[in-house]
């Protein structure tokens, strides 16, 4: 008993003190703290697995003050598969992310000051620079990106598409010491993340997704850029309104029950107008936060460095879909919830065919993963309508496909953004028409792509067996539709890889393999997963909802 | 009509209705159905306290409080992140002919830090709750010495030691939480004392840096 | 039960005003005293939420009052240096059109 208490404690505390040392200590620190940190995490979590594991569900209730009155570390089914999950990606992120600064360590891009007014003369002509607005004038040792507006390029001129570079400003912390900031603000993200995953407890839900915003707001900015910082301050409103929302509705709740404690909630509810506007405003706030609506995903992602836009699609937005499913699943009397589930089921549907849409219009590969990111997002949604009563036997058929599904879709989603950012390292450019022809140089490159790309096709086939059983057949149709266009914006990319030029792109640098192994790596774990299906299963029905389902 | 007056009552609409929802649930709000305060009551014997939001503070809530606290942290590595990638901008003179620099604010600001440092002494077991406030006027005395020295303002460089003071605060309290959590430590009245003191510190660190925001002053 | 209707009533009106603000202002400055307007009125509701019980006053809202003030505070501060530094390079108090760097809507 005591062990495991300290297994669990140590899920969180030990980010946040190492966090605190690597503060301390400063640059270089990491490179020690970093592994340290990351071998103690896997031991606490394999002894916290064991426990799960062989006892079942485990709650610590935090200084031997029971629940209603204190605080407890709850650890189920769940849980244990999200902080595993967790501890994956993490791994994967701190190991990318200490090759993409090193190697992105001297990009900036300041000079944009008014980009909707003057970029206009940015995309004229091919070759001659354009004469530069006013703005850019002061600064003479850039180099302009200088790109055809309409058609591709011929493969000659990927060269000439270099992003804008700027000279460091010299009174800032000593070269990549800003940099050296990310490994805090990571550290203290996968605690909070731990703390997330092991509360249960409403309040500490909103404290713990609070830390979330806080810490992944100033990694965005690391990539040094206006439009990363205003998507900083756009992304920090919506998510601080989607916060408030949320505890003002667990206010609602707890003026009507006087606990905000999952289980003691679950046993005292009832329906009436104060539960109704709380479970509105707890949809629109974890909707919002699980990056469906609006599209801040897209904007937040395409400005964020690559490890970070990783953190924020496998992890931040998978924590506001994991509060989704507790709450919804364990909190809410399910009988009010039938018209409900339908009509997220409908906005799932909308975002999804349009999200897939608007994907197979970009021309920028981080745009178009950033709209595919928030349609696989919306498939999340679509297990609400699918396990509307708990009571039904395929209601947890489909929880369990929608768990499976956002784990899977975090690794797969995190081995294609890593893919773009190695892409992205080899071209020097993200737009598609750059691409022509990186397989030829890189085939890991385009090996990687195609598993986790194929992946992302096949993935919502998951829920067809739920679908089937409860017989909702209109669901099928977003999704096969959903698929096709999936499968369109996945070949768009991978054809551009697959063509064969004459003079093929150039590259400077190794190939920095370390960025390709991991998402190689990370896609194999995805299509592992399906060898460990009854494993996976078994860990998931502890303590879940549709325990009394189970047994019968 | 034209689109400004349709768009603007379509608005008073939309937020008249979330309005209505809203007073609906609060004026429809029954009475809890679990009370706790008489549990609280009964497990404040157990512990040293007298005051039961203090209790609530340092005892039964202080996951939540840890977690809280933290976030000061994460502002203040966030704010030094934004301050470190964005390129320095040319620092505006500020000017401090006011009459707040006059010696008369000064022996103000004597009777306040002595107010305070009596409170403090005088509401030793409550200090959980007036951390925050005892933390503001702290960083608010700090915050006018440095405003009132223009000629040579107090040089503060990121070093190491700038850091370990930034973050002791932090890193006491979260030693002594895990302690307590993982190996079942009895919370004494010296480590409680020390959780208060480390938090003041902390909150009157962290809003003196929010404002200053950058901590090398000193290369300019 | 008959005092649980003033302040919970205000408390709501103020969380109103803050979200007509937060979205149809577009000064920085003032979205971000929405938000801490929105969070102040969340306190207050919970504050007549704590006075509503009946033998003594449940200190438990409280307590969340003073953990949620203290996020706030960090939040409003990341603002804060946000919207600082926006005001630096760009010379304006608001925020860019949603762009990518070709002029394109993304």
């Amino acid at each position: 008993m005591m062990d495991s208490q300290l297994w669990a404690a140590s899920m969180l505390m030990l980010p946040l003190i190492a966090a605190i040392l690597i503060f301390i200590f400063g640059r270089y620190s990491e490179r020690v703290l970093v592994p340290l940190t990351i071998i103690a995490m896997s031991i606490s979590l394999w002894n916290l697995f064991l426990q799960v594991w062989t006892n079942g569900m485990q709650s610590y209730p935090i200084a031997n003050w029971d629940t209603p009155l204190g605080v407890e570390l709850y650890v189920d089914g769940l849980s244990i598969a999200m902080l595993i999950m967790t501890f994956i990606i993490n791994v994967c992120v701190s190991v990318y992310a200490f090759k993409y600064f090193a190697c992105f360590e001297e990009q900036t891009n300041w000079s944009i000051k008014t980009p909707d007014r003057n970029t206009k003369a940015l995309s004229q002509t091919k070759t001659e620079h354009v004469a530069l607005p006013s703005s850019y004038k002061e600064e003479k040792e850039n180099q302009l990106v200088v790109v055809e507006e309409n058609d591709y390029l011929p493969s000659n001129d990927v060269e000439e598409a270099v992003t804008v570079t700027t000279k460091r400003n010299p009174r800032a912390f000593p070269k990549g010491q800003a940099n050296f900031l990310f490994w805090p603000l990571w550290l203290l993200l996968w605690g909070g993340l731990n703390a997330l995953f092991l509360s249960s407890n409403l309040f500490s839900f909103y404290v713990t997704l609070e830390i979330l915003t806080l810490a992944s707001v100033p990694m965005i900015v690391l990539s040094n850029t206006v439009l990363a910082l205003n998507a900083a301050m756009r992304y920090l409103f919506i998510a601080v309104f989607a916060s408030i929302v949320y505890l003002l509705a667990i206010v609602f709740l707890y003026g009507v029950v006087g606990s905000l404690d999952i289980q003691s909630l679950a046993l005292e509810l009832r329906s009436g107008a104060t539960i109704w506007m709380a479970i509105f405003l707890i949809l629109i706030a974890l909707i919002i936060k699980s990056g469906v609506i609006p599209f801040w995903l897209v904007s937040t992602i395409s400005n964020a460095p690559i490890p970070v836009a990783i953190l924020l699609v496998a992890l931040v937005i998978k924590a506001a879909f994991y509060i989704l499913l507790r709450v919804w699943f364990e909190v809410l009397p399910n009988e009010i919830l039938g018209l409900v589930s339908q009509l997220v089921g409908l906005i799932a549907a909308v975002i999804i065919i349009w999200a897939s849409w608007q994907a197979l219009q970009q021309r920028r590969l981080i745009g178009l993963l950033a709209y595919a990111t928030v349609a696989q997002a919306a498939y999340l949604l679509l297990i609400f309508p699918l396990a509307n009563g708990i009571t039904d036997s395929w209601s947890f058929d489909a929880w369990q496909a929608g768990i499976y599904l956002s784990i899977s879709h975090a690794f797969v989603l995190a081995a294609l953004f890593m893919v773009a950012g190695h892409i992205l390292y080899i071209v020097n450019s993200d737009f598609l028409h750059g691409m022509q022809g990186v397989g030829r140089i890189s085939p890991l490159t385009l090996i990687t792509f195609s598993i986790a790309g194929l992946c992302l096709i096949a993935l919502p086939s998951i829920l067809v067996d739920a679908i089937w059983q409860s017989g909702q057949w209109w669901w099928l149709i977003v999704i096969i539709i959903g698929m096709l266009l999936t499968t369109a914006y996945i070949f768009k990319v991978l054809i551009l890889l697959f063509t064969k030029l004459d003079d093929p792109v150039k590259h400077e640098g190794g190939l920095a393999l370390s960025m390709i192994l991991i998402p190689l790596l990370l896609s194999i774990i995805a299509l592992s997963m399906g060898f460990f299906d009854g494993e996976i299963s078994r860990v998931l029905a502890m303590e879940s909802p549709f325990g009394e389902v189970n047994r019968n | 009509m034209s689109v400004y007056s349709v768009k603007l009552i379509l608005i008073i609409l939309l937020l008249s209705i979330l309005e209505l929802g809203l007073a609906s649930a609060v004026l429809f709000m029954p009475d809890p159905t679990i009370n706790l305060t008489e549990v609280m009551y009964e497990q404040l014997a157990n512990t040293n306290m007298t005051n039961p939001l203090s209790a609530i503070i340092v005892h039964f809530r202080s996951y939540d409080v840890l977690l809280s606290i933290s976030t000061l942290f994460i502002a203040i590595i966030g704010i030094w992140t934004i301050f470190y990638s964005t390129p320095i901008i040319e620092k505006t003179e500020y000017h401090y002919d006011t009459p707040l620099m006059q010696p008369f604010p000064q022996l103000l600001l004597l009777i306040i830090f002595v107010v305070t440092i009596g409170y403090i002494l005088w509401r030793v077991t409550e200090l959980a709750i007036i951390a925050f406030h005892i933390g503001a006027v702290l960083a608010g005395i700090a915050l006018f010495l440095r405003l009132k020295q223009t000629t040579r303002k107090p040089k503060i460089k990121n070093s190491m030691f700038v850091r370990l003071v930034l973050s002791g605060g932090l890193l006491v309290f979260a030693s002594i939480a895990f302690s307590v959590v993982a190996i079942d430590y009895q919370l004494s009245n010296t480590l409680i004392l020390l959780i208060e003191l480390s938090i003041i510190i902390l909150i009157a660190l962290s809003l003196l840096i929010f404002f200053m925001a950058r901590p090398n002053i000193q290369n300019n | 039960m008959t005092d649980f209707v003033f302040l919970p009533l205000v408390s709501m009106g103020i969380f109103t005003i803050g979200v007509y603000v937060l979205f149809l202002d577009t000064d920085l400055l003032r979205k971000i005293m929405a938000l801490n307007f929105m969070a102040s009125s969340v306190f207050l509701l919970l504050i007549s939420i704590a006075s509503r019980s009946n033998p003594a006053v449940d200190s438990i809202p409280h307590g969340f009052i003073l953990v949620a003030i203290v996020i706030m505070v960090s939040l409003t501060a990341l603002a804060l240096m946000l919207a600082r530094r926006i005001y630096q390079i760009t010379g304006q108090l608001y925020l860019l059109e949603d762009k990518n760097d070709m002029g394109e809507p993304l």
